[in-house]
């Protein structure tokens, strides 16, 4: 290809990167026309089809999104080399992961397919965390990967022992990281880390570290509530989006579960 | 308010498909209500508004209308159901435009278990209405056609109204049209679908309730007794449209300098995956760019470098790092019109 048109590709493509992250929604709007752009001339540019998947998921057109990534990880996968496009494959993996989450959860789904989405959903998260380069990114994968495995456990019982087997090597692996069993909010597990840990260490691990999980996404979440409340919590709990209520929601049921054991 | 006589000999035909006509509009305003209810575009929104007209209000508009059209029919009134979004900033309705076309898009097929079933293609009419010139950095025009273009929808944009030079209304009308089944039978029934800015907003219900206005047939049947004779006042009027633009302006101009994003709520689940660059794994540039001139090579190692910033940045939950991507896409940007000038050169 022109040298030239690859300069231009890889400066829209940087562009695009950067664009994608400065917190303005203009810009991620320009990002995907540079990176439409660079498709259009070169349909061998692989990050571009991961990047692009990338925005469509920020959109939540989940079906162009999985068709974009899919196809960056087939690319991906086929072009590794020793150091290649580790990094691409990875993240690609990870974004795939969370694309069938996402269908998963369309209310349409018979059981079925969302059982189906869900499975993979959990192969793409934990070949993201075998995939990852340093501990520091076993949280995302991992504990995503977690979610998936802890409600696949939950609502697909005829494979209940594969989904624990899974689960528990996950779990293990993060149990090793040094700030595991440390939930302040000094520490870097974000609320959705916390929320992937609270249904897996109730589903595969201890329930006792569910419910002290649970209790640290419980504090989290009434400080939010008292903020916003003025004199109505409802009303505050209406405001969240749909995710947080559902954390929310599964926090409080572990705690009063385990209190009720207890 | 026109009033429909009383049925003295019962309703005519007229009465009857225009009594239908409503109860379909109540029925499919229903189930766009609980499709919309809830959803991101809604829960960013800063008010959400919505009404059915009446049918005497549709036998109304059909009598009107048939002046100038005698085969206008009530199934033609295309705005029996109504939604209003009404975004905080001017700058947020292409964003809230783009989640109800994705929200069509990706949920409209499976509303009530698939009884009613929505797609792009049912979006019929997308009308901007618009005071700014297309070149202005505050007009939404652009983007809004941006995003028509990318989900295929440029075609359905039909062309304004011209405004009076007075004082332009501006927001962004979506016409959907669909069929609902009732009884075994098929019924064409629409909705619109309004966006617009709060400060518009605001503007709009005064001069509505002055009884002037973008619908001044409408607003005059909900206006308060004025005394018409002296309209000196519609100038003031026009001062206030002035000024709620320049308020919407404004505080466009602070929302971007506080670095306010419209809130995408529903996909939080990526947002613990740290942004890192895919595309240096061999860091390859400086072969790419080995034939570039100096000055230019060294631009490129700065905006490089500082990419590297941002994501280190990124990788420690720095809140700088936004600002640093920003800073870091401007010098690519920059370098990208360049080098594509050359080409041309």
């Amino acid at each position: 290809m022109d040298k030239h048109i690859q300069q231009i590709n890889r400066l829209r493509a940087e562009t695009a990167f950067c664009f994608m992250h400065a917190g303005h929604d203009d810009l991620v709007i320009k990002s995907e026309q540079l990176l439409r752009q660079v498709l259009a001339d070169d349909q061998h540019y692989i990050p571009a089809f991961l990047r692009l998947g990338q925005v469509r998921f920020w959109r939540k057109d989940f079906t162009e999104a999985r068709a974009l990534l899919e196809t960056a990880q087939e690319k991906a996968a086929a072009a590794t080399t020793e150091n290649g496009n580790k990094r691409l494959l990875r993240t690609a993996r990870q974004y795939l992961g969370l694309v069938y989450w996402r269908m998963s959860e369309n209310p349409a789904n018979t059981e079925a397919e969302s059982i189906d989405y869900l499975r993979l959903a959990a192969e793409a998260l934990e070949q993201a965390f075998e995939d990852s380069e340093t501990e520091k990114q076993w949280p995302s994968s991992g504990s995503s990967a977690m979610y998936c495995l802890a409600e696949l456990h939950r609502r697909d019982s005829a494979r209940a022992a594969e989904y624990q087997r899974r689960g528990t090597t996950i779990l293990a692996n993060l149990q090793k990281l040094p700030e595991y069993g440390r939930w302040d909010r000094e520490t870097p597990w974000t609320m959705n880390w916390l929320d992937n840990l609270q249904r897996a260490e109730y589903r595969f691990g201890d329930r006792a570290t569910a419910k002290a999980v649970a209790d640290e996404v419980i504090s989290r979440f009434n400080r939010i509530l008292n903020r916003e409340a003025g004199i109505n919590r409802a009303a505050a709990f209406n405001k969240l989006s749909a995710d947080d209520q559902d954390i929310y929601l599964t926090a409080v049921d572990i705690r009063d579960q385990e209190n009720k054991v207890n | 308010m026109t009033q429909h006589p009383p049925f003295d000999d019962g309703p005519d035909d007229l009465d009857k498909s225009c009594m239908l006509a409503s109860r379909q509009a109540e029925r499919f305003h229903g189930i766009v209500k609980e499709f919309l209810y809830g959803t991101v575009p809604i829960k960013n929104a800063y008010a959400f508004k919505d009404r059915v007209k009446p049918f005497t209000d549709i036998r109304e508009k059909v009598l009107r209308k048939r002046k100038i059209r005698p085969s206008y029919e009530p199934a033609d009134v295309k705005d029996a159901s109504g939604f209003r979004i009404v975004c905080l900033f001017n700058c947020d309705i292409p964003r809230a435009l783009e989640d109800v076309i994705s929200l069509i898009k990706t949920e409209g097929k499976n509303i009530k278990g698939g009884m009613v079933r929505i797609g792009l293609e049912d979006i019929k009419e997308i009308e901007i209405h618009n005071n700014r010139r297309e070149n202005d950095p505050h007009s939404i025009v652009g983007k809004v056609k941006d995003i028509l273009d990318r989900e295929d929808l440029r075609s359905k944009l039909v062309k304004s109204k011209p405004q009076p030079d007075f004082s332009s209304y501006s927001s962004v009308h979506v016409i959907l049209e669909t069929n609902l089944l009732d009884s075994g039978r098929r019924f064409l029934v629409a909705t619109e679908i309004q966006l617009r800015s709060v400060f518009e907003e605001a503007w709009s219900e005064i001069s509505h309730r002055l009884g002037y206005g973008p619908d001044k047939r409408a607003a005059a049947e909900q206006a308060v007794p004025l005394d018409k004779s002296d309209e000196r006042w519609k100038i003031h009027l026009d001062a206030l449209k002035a000024l709620a633009d320049g308020c919407a302006q404004y505080s466009d101009n602070i929302a971007m300098e506080a670095g306010y994003s419209y809130k995408q709520e529903g996909i939080r689940k990526d947002k613990t995956l740290e942004p890192r660059s895919i595309d240096s794994d061999a860091d390859d540039w400086q072969a790419l760019f080995k034939d570039v001139s100096s000055e230019r090579f060294h631009r490129l190692k700065f905006a490089f470098s500082e990419r590297n910033r941002a994501e280190a940045l990124a990788q420690v939950k720095d809140g700088k790092a936004a600002a640093a991507f920003l800073n870091a896409g401007h010098l690519f940007e920059a370098l990208l019109r360049e080098t594509e000038a050359q080409g041309h050169g």
